[in-house]
């Protein structure tokens, strides 16, 4: 059972308006690598993990997901707000506008809707494990490149923020990790599935 | 005393009446009998919601008690794996 706090996990508070910096942030809404992607897949590999230190950091890590789409969400609504046409079409954001608006609709920077193709669900603890570390990496590469191309505090202060929680994040399922390989047979862990076969 | 799945289905009850109430009132703020019917519904859902932390341990964050149970976050059953 989930319920919504009225706040942002870290403020967001952009003074100005920038839609070419929200063309391609929208990344981590949407995106391969971003937040609703992040916390779909946590929250959909939870059931099939075998034990209580698993269910509780992907329930957990998964809902913090949540939290991070609503700031991502945040960032992207203030930098569209209030954007004049000039703007738009400096910025090439005609694409989206047409589309969207000034509505947050979960897409890539190149254009293309969320897609749960983007993770994976595989019913294998190691399987769906070693997977989520390459998550939190590769939303740390994504983070790192918007990093390379933002120049605004207001922007940099949050995103800074999201970069280090991947990190973080990258380093408890590492533990989650290595806590189900000790349960099973340090020769070879691969004898069995252990989300289906304990 | 209460048993675990009966103050459980109590929070679902009273929860329940919140979310429906929540959900009347963001169309009809000044419903006086809703808000009222809200007021009464949340007083109960956080007593026996206190009760069941109490007793059978944490439905969130705020609910853990390190002191007297460690990180009793991880006990099962988890909520998808059905009801003892």
């Amino acid at each position: 059972m989930w319920t919504y706090e009225k706040r942002l996990e870290y403020p967001v508070n952009i003074k100005n308006p920038n839609p070419a910096m929200a063309k391609f942030i929208i990344s981590q809404v949407g995106g391969p690598d971003g937040e609703l992607a992040a916390s779909q897949r946590y929250l959909s590999q939870r059931y099939s993990m075998p034990y209580n230190e698993a269910k509780a950091t992907l329930t957990d890590v998964g809902t913090e997901e949540l939290a991070h789409l609503e700031m991502v969400s945040a960032i992207i609504h203030q930098l569209t707000k209030g954007m004049t046409m000039e703007q738009i079409k400096a910025a090439g954001f005609e694409t989206y506008f047409v589309d969207h608006t000034a509505g947050v609709y979960p897409q890539a920077a190149a254009g293309f809707p969320f897609d749960a193709l983007s993770f994976a669900v595989k019913g294998d603890a190691i399987t769906d494990l070693v997977e989520d570390m390459a998550a939190e990496q590769k939303a740390r590469t994504t983070y790192d490149n918007i990093l390379r191309m933002v120049d605004d505090p207001d922007v940099i202060d949050p995103i800074r923020y999201l970069r280090e929680r991947e990190v973080v994040h990258f380093q408890r399922f590492g533990e989650t990790l290595r806590n189900v390989q000790d349960n099973l047979n340090s020769t070879n862990f691969y004898a069995i599935n252990p989300s289906f076969d304990l | 005393m209460t048993s675990k799945n009966d103050l459980l289905r109590q929070i679902q009850q009273f929860n329940f009446a919140m979310i429906e109430l929540a959900l009347y009132l963001d169309n009809q703020p000044d419903c006086q009998n809703a808000l009222a019917m809200y007021a009464r519904v949340r007083m109960e859902y956080l007593r026996v919601r206190k009760e069941y932390e109490d007793r059978y341990g944490p439905l969130s964050y705020d609910g853990i008690d390190t002191a007297g149970n460690g990180w009793s976050w991880l006990d099962g059953p988890w909520p998808w794996e059905g009801e003892e």
